[in-house]
């Protein structure tokens, strides 16, 4: 899936402002950006419910169009189906557009676990139902790509963990996966690459693994703080990065690692009373391409 | 084209008051046309005459008047379709799906297609059923039996159908327009119950209106629906009628089909979802 310089304009609100990305076959891509940052407009024109003002787009190298759409498994915003209808009703309706056999109807309803519940009317259906029923109906096809939108809004816990799951299922499935969400946890822990939106133009495309890379800092904390900071001061290779309210932020050299810091500062005297490896998070390096890209 | 249709058909099964509305309206349709004889029986016995004939002596059913006769009644029940119709729209709205459908790889001009189909058969069906109730309300009742006057005046079947589809594109553009049911139902019912009537009325018989602009309501959408086929009753009592489809009102009604199927897809592909 490929975009170039797609632009978006409601009135005067310039929804998407001159986007150009690349999506390959087989990423799991995280579409992040706060509310408003234009996702789901972006999503809309790639599926033809939104009209672009210009620019272009293409999917496998060719433009859009229906049959495409067809292959092509796409939840956008809250599920959308007939609530007078079962669920096997709705999803009968979903395979004669999608011209999908039959018979996947059942194997997708029992992917998602709803295939007891399929001849109930999609009205009785919970919020986490009907965001399921979404999900087996973009797996009708057996899309080679699956377009999710805020996938698990509204969803309990569980329900949150189910889907999650599922997506790292079908990921590993070789499938390609656009994820859109402002849910930084959920696309760190399913996604491979991320690109980051803000008020409609991408400030930041990369892998997850590199946005993370980089040295690790370790929080450590001693009975005293001072002479803590003393004998990390005096020592040659740890590096002091950060003093926090309990605790200090140190960096290592690439030769060493925590035990040899625990065992410097033990000879120095110092106990430490916690030691722990500080993960860098998306949530954080999200924050401080925003606030970048604010400035 | 057949797919379209069965995904049309999918949708709309299981949908009650679609259905309940749809055959309460071909009840009235058959009800209301048999139901001649009897009113005029009633007229005779209550002593209404007209003119010097009897009531129950006029031969409503006979071939081929008989045609002109029951499509002229029939167009009575049309807004009951505008109602069918426009639920029938605006629930995609109002349910998103019409923006699923899309997302799930109709094509609009696909959705579109499917949606005047799924009219046309419902028109054609109601022509349908009104045309074997003619019939055999003519076998009944009427004086002549001979086929070339039971196919004469056949025509009038073919108006009715297209006077109705294009009323129902006419209520279904209103649903596109305004997306949801209660908005969509009752403007259509103000535009056509009261202001275009109203209108036509004044341009009719306002003395300063004259010549062009009298004939200008020939023009407007029901007006040019409801011209297609004329009253029928004036000629029991001797009276001028036109008895045939004229070219020109034809040509107008099918004008409004292309122009509410032009405007329809004009609004699905300019919009949003």
């Amino acid at each position: 899936m490929q975009i170039n310089d797609l632009h978006k304009k409601y009135g005067r609100v310039h929804a998407v402002n001159g986007l150009s990305m690349q999506v390959n076959q087989g990423e799991i891509f995280g579409l992040l950006g706060p509310n408003g940052s234009g996702k789901t407009t972006t999503l809309g024109i790639l599926l033809d419910v939104t009209n672009k003002s210009s620019g272009e787009f293409s999917w496998f190298g060719k433009p859009g169009n229906h049959k495409i759409r067809q292959k092509i498994g796409a939840i956008l915003e809250s599920p959308c189906f007939y609530p007078y209808l079962s669920g096997f009703a709705n999803l009968q309706v979903v395979a004669a557009i999608k011209e999908v056999n039959k018979n996947r109807i059942g194997e997708v309803l029992k992917v998602v676990g709803l295939f007891a519940r399929k001849d109930d009317k999609f009205k009785t259906y919970s919020l986490g139902m009907k965001q399921r029923l979404a999900i087996a109906a973009a797996l009708l096809p057996d899309p080679n790509v699956l377009i999710l939108d805020e996938p698990t809004n509204g969803l309990d816990p569980q329900g949150i963990k189910e889907i999650r799951d599922l997506i790292i299922e079908i990921g590993n499935t070789g499938k390609t996966i656009i994820l859109a969400s402002h849910l930084l946890n959920e696309v760190q822990k399913v996604c491979t690459h991320f690109a980051v939106l803000n008020f409609g133009k991408k400030v930041y495309q990369g892998s997850v693994n590199e946005a993370l890379s980089g040295e690790t800092i370790y929080e450590v904390k001693a009975q005293d703080l001072l002479l803590l900071e003393k004998t990390i001061k005096k020592s040659a290779w740890i590096k002091l990065v950060d003093k926090e309210s309990d605790c200090m932020l140190v960096s290592l050299p690439a030769d060493k690692n925590a035990a040899a810091l625990n065992q410097a500062l033990a000879q120095d005297q110092v106990y430490l009373s916690h030691l722990s490896a500080r993960k860098k998070n998306l949530e954080n390096e999200f924050l401080k391409i925003l606030s970048k890209s604010n400035a | 084209m057949l797919r379209l249709l069965r995904i049309e058909w999918l949708k709309y099964r299981h949908f009650k008051l679609f259905w309940i509305i749809y055959f309460l309206y071909l009840l009235f349709l058959v009800i209301f046309t048999s139901s001649g004889v009897f009113v005029l029986d009633f007229f005779d016995q209550k002593g209404i005459n007209f003119g010097e004939l009897k009531p129950s002596l006029i031969p409503i059913y006979d071939f081929p008047d008989i045609w002109q006769n029951i499509t002229y009644f029939a167009g009575f029940f049309q807004f009951i379709m505008a109602f069918i119709v426009i639920i029938f729209i605006t629930n995609e709205f109002s349910y998103r799906t019409i923006r699923q459908n899309v997302i799930d790889g109709l094509s609009k001009s696909q959705f579109l297609t499917a949606k005047i189909s799924f009219i046309f058969l419902l028109c054609l069906i109601n022509t349908i059923v009104l045309s074997i109730n003619g019939l055999i309300l003519g076998l009944i009742y009427s004086s002549v039996t001979e086929f070339r006057f039971i196919i004469e005046g056949v025509e009038f079947l073919f108006a009715f159908g297209l006077a109705l589809f294009a009323y129902s594109l006419f209520a279904f553009f209103v649903g596109m327009l305004f997306k949801r049911s209660g908005v969509s139902i009752i403007l259509f019912a103000i535009y056509s119950l009261f202001a275009e009537p109203f209108i036509t009325v004044i341009l009719q018989n306002h003395s300063g209106v004259s010549g062009f602009y009298a004939r200008l309501s020939d023009f407007f959408p029901m007006e040019a629906i409801n011209n297609l086929i004329q009253n029928p009753l004036p000629r029991y009592i001797l009276r001028e009628i036109q008895n045939y489809i004229s070219g020109g009102e034809l040509a107008i009604v099918i004008g409004y089909v292309i122009v509410f199927i032009w405007a329809s897809f004009y609004l699905l592909k300019k919009r949003d979802f």
